[in-house]
């Protein structure tokens, strides 16, 4: 009501129920004709508003067939994770592009829109959505949300189009889930194989330069310092084995030389009359010495001596046995020895004297013509058994001995090889550490990479053959029959809802924007003053007539516009009967 | 309704009374001499209405009963109270802006008082921008004030008996545009002052302009006793009323006001058929 420049008064403050009923009553037309008009709106909007066809496919997210203990896939990510890319690339707008082209989508829009305008408006009426389901993680027993489906609906004016249109984006969702899962999984495959070649490759060079290295080192490797020490120790026991034996052999063959000396080498042969036959070479000695004796006395022309000399040369030539030196030599000393000590008992012109010195003569012409001769010695074979069995004995001692000291020197070399090795091992060690170690862990990381490849190229196969986790439709999108936009109840009740609140805001409005004085109460609030006199409205003729004329105008006008826009209904757009069920259908009363 | 009944008890009480407390201290009648004799109008020219015309300019007299009448009655209980309380007969009639029934108001009161047989009427048609009284008696354009202002026409010859008790009415004859100066002028002032003197017990009620939108009122509200406001429902607004109250506060008392077309906007069609039949 009109504000009051005087403070307010209890009249004021206090609106009654009578006030209120007034203030409708006056405003009721304005009212009314607001409520009129949004709801006639409203219901336009209602009717005229064309129906969207939603038509939504679903798919289900199934599980691997193989349980996942067995094969594990190397596509982790979550599912709807996985949704969502799969929903990037789908949405990107060269596909969408392609089926707008195809099913001629928004034809009116793209005659005058940009591409871009048009791909957005395809993505809003797009509509993907998760469907999620409260499960208990096995492993940490908590109840999580997990995505087992999703839907894909599209909506448009036509529905057999929204349909058309749900089926295409369907089958690209289908078709790239799989193309991304198997590339996916083939990219895991191929790169865990190109790592493994690197490796392979890594592993080879190492094991070159091990080998170089090893050939380098010479058995000086680290790891053979037990067995080179296991050697070394064992060659030193060898070697004491060898100087054990050496020195066994040693005095064995001393021993030997002794026997041996005294046995001679031929048995004296004993002839029948017991005298002893002597053998060649003794024959040959006791000649010589004999004819030492013979050459003193006798000269050279002496038939005896000739006869002797000839004996000899034949017995030399049998047993190969020249002059030995030495005997002459120690005959001619021994003759020397004779002469000196007869020279000073029986002087100088003893015959014997002469004799000796004759046969001192002779025998240093012998040992001039030994020494002359060439020193060819011919050995005379032994015939005693014993004799020859100790010298076998005693071949054989020096023979080993021999072997022995060979060994013994072979066995110091070694040894000395062995010392060698150990010394250098630590030298060598580190370098070889190095490389060692590289082997071992590049070999580890082989090995890890080649089972992991493995497992890629099973879970590859998994994937390959559609034995992964998969989507499958499991609702095909239909034809939708019903318009999923506009609810048209809900729109009428709201223009109920509408129109009535509009009508009592709009008389709101209008009567707090009036301030003009509606009762006496106002005029004394304002001038102290009760009004000296209420004058009610008195009507004429005139006003009685006017009014009912403008009601009558009103009426016949409002009858008149509700048949006129019935009639063009019925004859321009739809007939009224057609209208009536399609209305029913509409709203769900059928 | 109380407030109805009461004024109208009131009203009774008062014209119990009214003869005696009325004009005092001119003659020294008593009641039962209060009562002048019937006036036969000799000169001034008598005209007779017929019904449907004042029906038709809701003019009261040609109503029986009813709210409408009783409000009148009530209006001039009031306003002759007031007026003898203070010894006034000279009362003008306005109201803030126009077409808010100052011309009814002004013409309805002067009916009632004329409708009480001690009291003589004279009602001036003092809107000389666009004089509207004589058509309420259904009269086409005849002489009037601006006649007599402009060209000493006789008053006598002006004035006018519609035939409704001892009412008297000098219309406002053809509509001029300096008004202020016309109605300010010596001759006006003297004619005020005659008219004012002339009856002990005449009211004189002039019919003014808005009293918001002219300066007539204010420069002719010096001449009168008092003034009365008319304000109409649903219409006059609050800063309006204030306005023009503010602007008469020095020159002349506010006798009261009329709150006027009281319950238009909730009146039905049946609610008139009703009223028109009484």
């Amino acid at each position: 009501m009109a504000s009051t420049h005087i403070p307010a008064q209890a009249s004021e403050q206090a609106k009654s129920l009578k006030d209120y009923v007034a203030s409708f009553h006056r405003r009721r037309k304005l009212m009314v004709s607001t409520s009129v008009g949004l709801l006639s709106v409203t219901l336009a909007l209602a009717f005229l508003w064309p129906p969207t066809y939603k038509s939504t496919a679903t798919i289900l997210i199934e599980e691997q067939e193989i349980p996942s203990d067995l094969v594990r896939s190397t596509i982790t990510s979550y599912a709807d994770q996985r949704i969502e890319i799969i929903k990037q690339q789908v949405m990107s707008r060269t596909t969408l592009w392609k089926v707008v082209e195809q099913f001629n989508l928004y034809e009116d829009l793209r005659r005058n829109s940009p591409a871009e305008e048009i791909v957005r408006r395809f993505v809003k009426d797009i509509e993907v959505e998760v469907i999620s389901a409260d499960v208990v993680d096995k492993r940490t027993q908590h109840a999580t949300k997990a995505t087992i489906a999703f839907t894909v609906a599209y909506q448009n004016r036509s529905p057999e189009l929204a349909q058309k249109v749900a089926n295409e984006l369907t089958s690209l969702f289908l078709g790239e889930n799989l193309k991304s899962r198997e590339r996916q999984a083939q990219e895991a495959s191929s790169f865990l194989q190109q790592e493994a070649d690197n490796l392979a490759r890594h592993i080879g060079e190492i094991d070159e330069k091990i080998a170089s290295f090893k050939q380098r080192a010479s058995g000086a490797l680290p790891e053979l310092t037990p067995l080179n020490q296991q050697l070394m120790n064992q060659a030193e026991r060898e070697l004491m084995d060898v100087d054990q034996q050496m020195r066994s052999l040693e005095e064995r063959k001393t021993y030997l030389e002794g026997e041996l000396a005294t046995i001679k080498p031929n048995t004296p042969i004993v002839s029948v009359t017991g005298e002893r036959i002597l053998d060649s070479a003794d024959r040959l000695r006791a000649l010589r010495a004999e004819y030492a004796g013979a050459a003193a006395n006798l000269s050279s022309d002496h038939p005896d001596i000739i006869k002797m000399k000839q004996e000899m040369d034949a017995l030399e030539k049998e047993t190969g046995q020249l002059p030995d030196e030495a005997e002459t030599i120690k005959r001619l000393t021994d003759a020397r020895a004779v002469l000196a000590a007869d020279l000073e008992r029986l002087g100088q012109e003893h015959p014997d004297i002469i004799q000796l010195r004759r046969k001192v003569a002779g025998l240093e012409e012998e040992v001039q013509r030994v020494k002359a001769g060439p020193s060819r010695k011919t050995e005379l074979r032994p015939e005693n058994p014993a004799y020859i069995n100790l010298q076998a004995q005693l071949n054989s001692a020096t023979a080993s001995l021999e072997a022995l000291r060979k060994t013994r020197v072979d066995l110091k070399r070694r040894l000395q090889e062995y010392a060698t090795r150990l010394e250098r091992a630590p030298e060598i060690e580190p370098e070889y550490l190095v490389l060692t170690r590289d082997r071992d862990t590049s070999g580890q990381k082989y090995q890890d990479i080649r089972s992991r490849l493995l497992e890629a190229k099973v879970s590859e196969g998994l994937e390959v053959q559609r034995k992964g986790e998969r989507f499958s439709l499991i609702d095909p999108p239909s034809l939708p029959e019903k318009p999923f936009k506009p609810n048209r109840l809900a729109i009428v009740l709201l223009g109920f809802i509408l129109a009535v609140g509009g009508g009592i805001g709009a008389g709101a409005t209008a009567e707090s924007l009036d301030h003009s004085i509606r009762t006496p109460e106002q005029i004394v609030a304002l001038t102290q003053h009760f009004p000296l006199a209420v004058v009610p409205f008195m009507p004429n003729e005139g006003d009685f007539s006017r009014v009912r004329l403008r009601r009558r105008i009103f009426q016949s006008a409002g009858i008149g516009a509700v048949a006129t826009i019935l009639l063009f209904l019925h004859v321009f757009v739809v007939p009224l009967d057609v209208l009536w069920f399609t209305a029913l259908r509409r709203f769900g009363m059928e | 309704m109380d407030r109805i009944r009461t004024a109208l008890k009131l009203y009774k009480d008062l014209k119990d009374t009214s003869s005696t407390s009325s004009r005092g201290e001119g003659t020294k009648r008593t009641a039962s001499h209060s009562v002048p004799p019937p006036i036969t109008y000799t000169r001034t020219r008598s005209l007779h209405i017929p019904v449907s015309v004042l029906r038709g300019h809701r003019v009261m007299a040609s109503y029986q009963k009813g709210p409408f009448v009783d409000a009148y009655k009530i209006l001039r209980t009031q306003v002759t109270h007031r007026l003898r309380e203070n010894g006034w007969n000279v009362l003008g009639v306005t109201s803030p802006g126009y077409g808010e029934g100052k011309t009814l108001t002004a013409v309805n009161l002067a009916v009632s008082l004329a409708m009480e047989t001690t009291q003589t009427v004279l009602l001036v048609d003092s809107d000389l921008q666009d004089p509207s009284v004589h058509k309420v008696f259904g009269l086409q354009d005849c002489l009037g004030l601006a006649d007599y202002l402009l060209d000493d026409q006789p008053v006598e010859d002006l004035l006018l008996h519609p035939g409704i008790g001892r009412f008297v009415l000098l219309p406002g004859g053809r509509a001029i545009s300096n008004s202020t100066e016309i109605l300010t002028s010596p001759k006006m002032v003297a004619l005020v002052e005659e008219l004012k003197h002339r009856y002990p017990s005449r009211v004189v009620i002039f019919d003014l302009p808005p009293l918001l939108h002219t300066a007539d009122v204010l420069a002719f509200a010096p001449y009168t006793d008092a003034l009365l406001m008319v304000v109409e429902e649903g219409r006059t607004t609050a800063d309006e009323l204030q306005r023009a109250l503010g602007l008469v506060k020095n020159s002349r008392p506010v006798l009261g006001t009329v709150l006027n077309k009281a319950g238009r906007s909730s009146l039905t069609l049946a609610d008139m058929k009703a009223m028109l039949s009484q």
